[in-house]
């Protein structure tokens, strides 16, 4: 029956049964009196008139509560304009930056999730014995491993392999740099890069095959069909190779990023290592995926027995030892030796993350103090509430109302503020946030769903406590207390100043450390050194282009090496070596370089010579050696001493004083130079500071004439900074967040004064006119703060410090933090808590006693 | 203190006392067509009763379910100990105003 279905709906169980009850019966009566009709029409009509109670009661009454309850809270707005714009500012502040923040977030963990099975695709990785770089486990594996997984475990049900390719393409008159990938048939049946041309299963299969995405096949082929064409690649090998498919630009949040790939096949190289079964170098990545719901873990052990049986060759304590990384945590978590591509530091986002809530957390503490403060204004008004029949649930629905709306309010000038900043927010965290939220609603629902939360956790405190007042309040007008802070107050202001000033000491310290690599002395000069990336065209044609290039009045010196010297990534193990007592074969890093690139550097020699075209014989078995070098190989002199590594004898025809090889991360390693003009990667030109463009522009031209490859360089300066770019920005961003949360603190803490010495007035005016100097009013006013910010530091000094000599701890070379930081950042946030606290003690104590005593 | 009522639940809390323990809806209803002569709705019974047992005028109890209500639980309504010694000083209120109106007789009105 349709009537007892909307009686079922209107009420709870046991009002339900009286009424369908009562109704039932009463029909009942009524057919036997008057008919089906009647009666049908009859109980339609009772129950539309039941229905309309309903409504009257819960939406009218409703309605007509809520109508009060905004023109009171607007009422109060508008007598207290302080106090609110103090808490709207404040909660738009930290409503904007938990959005930027986690929108960040949310991008950085939103890395490698766009194919299809992501979550089945894993990377295999390996550890050996061989620590590099600090390092001993690297995101690379031997060529055979892809095929012998797929052989040996049932639940690798395809795998991969593949290896990054930055290379130039040729195509008729147009040269391109580019960032590409070699790649296994494979490749398309686990990453989903949807191919819109050609046929993903066959476009890597055959030797001399290219894929290439959307944007550069445009770039090389305008509106012309690439497919079948023919381009020109000078990579890890050259030659020429056929487009074989177009795919889609590779998405930003990919761990490894490419503009074409090449079939794998056609690199000789990985065609011997298959051929001779080669699992000795791990030249390669591969990558494979699980069946649905596999266990990774179990793998994992399996995998064990899976290394003895194709490793056999190895000894078992240099054996290579591989583990899988699920692909979507590769960018979070991932810091091998050999990564695709820089990853994100996962402590760096938690930390992230941790300060948007802090930030988030403050303007609430904000809220809830002032709401706290000022709800002793509004004693009267609860106490008529509750006697006209208002019960504690609805005082407090009131309230947590109030900070709803007040929090909607700072929602609109929040949302202001984000897409006020956005262009320029993702141009520093270099990825454009705005694309995913312009075409979207979701920016809007996610803040407003996020202000409703904040509304709603600001408001439910005060709700409490302004709903517990009693009526009997009002009365007695609170004389003790209300100028007193409660414990909930107190703890609120300590945490908030405790975080500012942890945040303070944070970035001092950052900068600090920062300063010191900067201006620490590396060993060799890098001021004003061009670096040039050399192709094969340049580097045969090496000795002609330098000598063109030295003759010039403004360039003051060139040479080469096969690494770049701010970061010299490969080694060689030294086997033998004379005086050697039984160690193992050690490993140095080792650079070749062209001549004059001591001098070039000016980094200074202890004994014998520099590498000269007058020793000829240098060519062949003369080295240069570092001073931690000879250290480690256990000589007290290095000169003229021999060693073997690979095949050759090698003596030491001079050792040089230690430079940084890495960043100041790493400590100084040890360093054998290798004299090959020949092997020409890099070329460093130092040039004048005069004229730097028109030098810069004489550069460009010489070298058109060696190379038609577009000129690529940078400032040695800006290689080595780069190096500490995520340290830069990381003291950027916790610049930016330390002064809103010591701003958003502040005006949390000036409301509060405000407050607190208004309640004082009358004080205040008996106490002047009793004779108390204005200087005395201030210090009482401001002595209570002082506390709770010396509080604070208490909390926030032995936290900050746990948490940076941490930081700290991933630099081999670093700063000492001393107590000056903490006393600095304790004393510059007293000095600001003082400037908003005694701008109302001063005021108050400023004013004609009488009208403070006319106060109310 | 009191809590006022409406002259609706008055009449019904009246009615309540008259029924001695047999009001529920349907009889509340029947009764008071017989001492009023209106037909009054459901949903204008049930609101006062509702505002009546949150005053804590009058009891609510489940009874036991019969066939022709469909099988559901009759509730019924008691009188409380408040309700009482509120009707009491409701009378005397009352006897106390109209005791001044003696032209008045309920037979010959106007």
């Amino acid at each position: 029956m349709k009537a007892d279905r909307i009686l079922r709906v209107l009420y709870s169980q046991d009002f339900y049964l009286e009424r369908s009850g009562d109704l039932k019966e009463a029909y009942a009566d009524l057919l036997e009196k008057s008919g089906s009709l009647k009666a049908k029409a009859w109980l339609w009509l009772q129950i539309l008139k039941l229905l309309y109670g309903v409504i009257r009661t819960n939406i009218v009454w409703g309605f007509i509560m809520f109508k009060n309850y905004l023109t009171v809270a607007l009422r109060v707005m508008s007598r207290q304009k302080l106090y609110v714009a103090i808490n709207i500012f404040g909660l738009a502040i930290g409503l904007a930056c938990f959005f930027l923040i986690m929108s960040y977030v949310q991008y950085e963990s939103s890395y490698d999730t766009f194919h299809k099975q992501s979550d089945q695709i894993y990377r295999v990785a390996h550890r050996s014995s061989d620590v590099y770089k600090g390092k001993n486990e690297s995101a690379s594996s031997p060529a055979p491993l892809a095929q012998a997984l797929l052989n040996e475990f049932p639940e690798v049900i395809q795998s991969t392999v593949l290896t990054p390719d930055n290379a130039r393409l040729k195509f008729e008159n147009k040269h391109f740099s580019e960032k590409g990938l070699l790649a296994d048939e494979h490749f398309f049946l686990i990453f989903s890069f949807p191919m819109l041309h050609g046929d993903s299963k066959t476009a890597l299969a055959e030797k001399g095959s290219i894929v290439l995405t959307v944007s550069l096949a445009q770039k090389i082929f305008g509106k012309a069909d690439p497919l079948g064409q023919l381009i020109d690649v000078d990579g890890w090998t050259s030659g020429s190779y056929k487009v074989a498919g177009i795919i889609n630009d590779v998405p930003e949040n990919s761990h490894f990023t490419f503009s074409f790939i090449t079939s794998l096949v056609s690199e000789p190289q990985y065609r011997q290592s298959l051929e001779a079964n080669d699992w000795s170098n791990a030249n390669w990545f591969t990558y494979i995926l699980l069946h649905e719901g596999a266990d990774p873990a179990q793998l994992k052990t399996k995998i064990r027995d899976f290394e003895t049986k194709y490793l056999a060759s190895q000894s078992a304590d240099n054996r290579m030892h591989f583990f899988l990384q699920p692909m979507t945590s590769i960018h979070l978590k991932s810091h091998l030796i050999h990564e695709l591509s820089s990853n994100a530091d996962f402590q760096i986002i938690i930390l992230l993350s941790g300060i948007a809530f802090l930030i988030l957390l403050m303007a609430c503490a904000n809220y809830m103090n002032l709401a706290i403060a000022r709800s002793i204004k509004r004693v009267r008004e609860v106490g008529i509430r509750k006697v006209v029949g208002a019960l504690p649930r609805h005082l407090i629905l009131q309230f947590i109302g109030e900070s709803m709306l007040l929090s909607l309010l700072s929602l609109v000038l929040a949302t202001g503020l984000v897409l006020a900043v956005l262009p320029g927010y993702s141009d520093f965290v270099g990825h454009d946030l705005s694309i995913s939220y312009a075409n979207s609603g979701w920016m809007f629902a996610k803040l407003l769903g996020l202000a409703m939360a904040v509304g709603f956790i600001s408001g439910s405190y005060p709700a409490f406590f302004t709903a517990s007042m009693r009526p009997s309040w009002v009365q007695k007008e609170m004389p003790t207390g209300s100028s007193r802070l409660s414990r909930f107050q107190r703890v609120l202001v300590v945490s908030q100043y405790a975080a500012a000033i942890a945040l303070i000491v944070g970035v001092v310290i950052i900068y600090q450390q920062l300063r010191y690599i900067r201006n620490k002395d590396i060993g060799y000069d890098r001021k004003l050194v061009l670096v040039i990336k050399a192709d094969s065209a340049v580097a045969k044609k090496y000795e002609a282009l330098k000598n063109e290039l030295a003759n010039q009045p403004s360039i003051f010196g060139v040479t080469s090496s096969s690494q770049l010297i701010a970061d010299i990534p490969s080694g060689r193990f030294v086997q033998d070596w004379e005086g050697r007592t039984n160690e193992k074969p050690l490993r140095l890093y080792h650079l070749a370089v062209g001549y004059d690139f001591l001098d070039f550097f000016k980094i200074g020699l202890i004994e014998g010579y520099d590498f000269s075209p007058k020793f000829p014989a240098d060519k062949k078995n003369g080295f240069l050696f570092n001073e931690t070098a000879v250290r480690t190989l256990g000589w007290k002199s290095g000169l003229g001493k021999t060693f073997h590594f690979g095949n050759l004898t090698g003596h030491v025809v001079g050792v040089m004083k230690d430079f940084h090889l890495h960043s100041l991360r790493l400590p100084i390693g040890p360093l054998f130079l290798e004299l090959r003009p020949d092997w020409v990667n890099y070329l460093y030109v130092r040039i004048s500071s005069t004229n730097l463009g028109q030098t810069l522009a004489l550069i460009k031209d010489k070298m058109k004439t060696y190379t038609a490859y577009p000129l690529e360089y940078d400032f040695l300066d800006d290689v080595f900074n780069k190096q500490y770019q995520a340290e830069t920005k990381l003291n950027q961003v916790i610049s930016v967040f330390a002064l809103l949360a010591l701003f958003i603190a502040s005006l949390g803490l000036f409301g509060l004064a405000a407050f607190t010495t208004e309640q004082r007035t009358k004080e205040i005016g008996v106490r002047i006119v009793l004779g108390a100097s204005i200087l005395r009013v201030v210090l009482l006013l401001t002595k209570k703060f002082t506390k709770l910010v010396l509080a604070a530091s208490v909390f926030a000094i032995p936290l900050a410090y746990l948490v940076m000599t941490r930081w700290l701890g991933g630099f081999a070379y670093r700063i000492k933090v001393g107590s000056g930081v903490f006393v600095t950042a304790v004393a510059a946030v007293l000095i600001i808590a003082w400037l908003s606290v005694s701008y109302q003690a001063l005021r108050s104590a400023t004013t004609n006693p009488v009208d403070s005593l006319r106060h109310e | 203190m009191t809590k006022f009522m409406t002259r609706n639940e008055e009449i019904i809390l009246l009615t309540i006392l008259k029924l001695k323990g047999n009001a529920y809806g349907v009889s509340i209803r029947e009764q008071i067509f017989q001492d009023i002569g209106d037909k009054w709705s459901f949903a204008s019974i049930y609101q006062p009763l509702d505002n009546l047992v949150r005053k804590q005028y009058v009891r609510r109890t489940k009874g036991d379910p019969t066939a022709r209500r469909g099988g559901k639980s009759k509730f019924y309504y008691e009188i409380t100990h408040d309700g009482l010694k509120y009707l009491r000083i409701l009378r005397k209120a009352h006897d106390q105003v109209w005791s001044v109106i003696f032209e008045i007789s309920p037979e010959n009105g106007n």
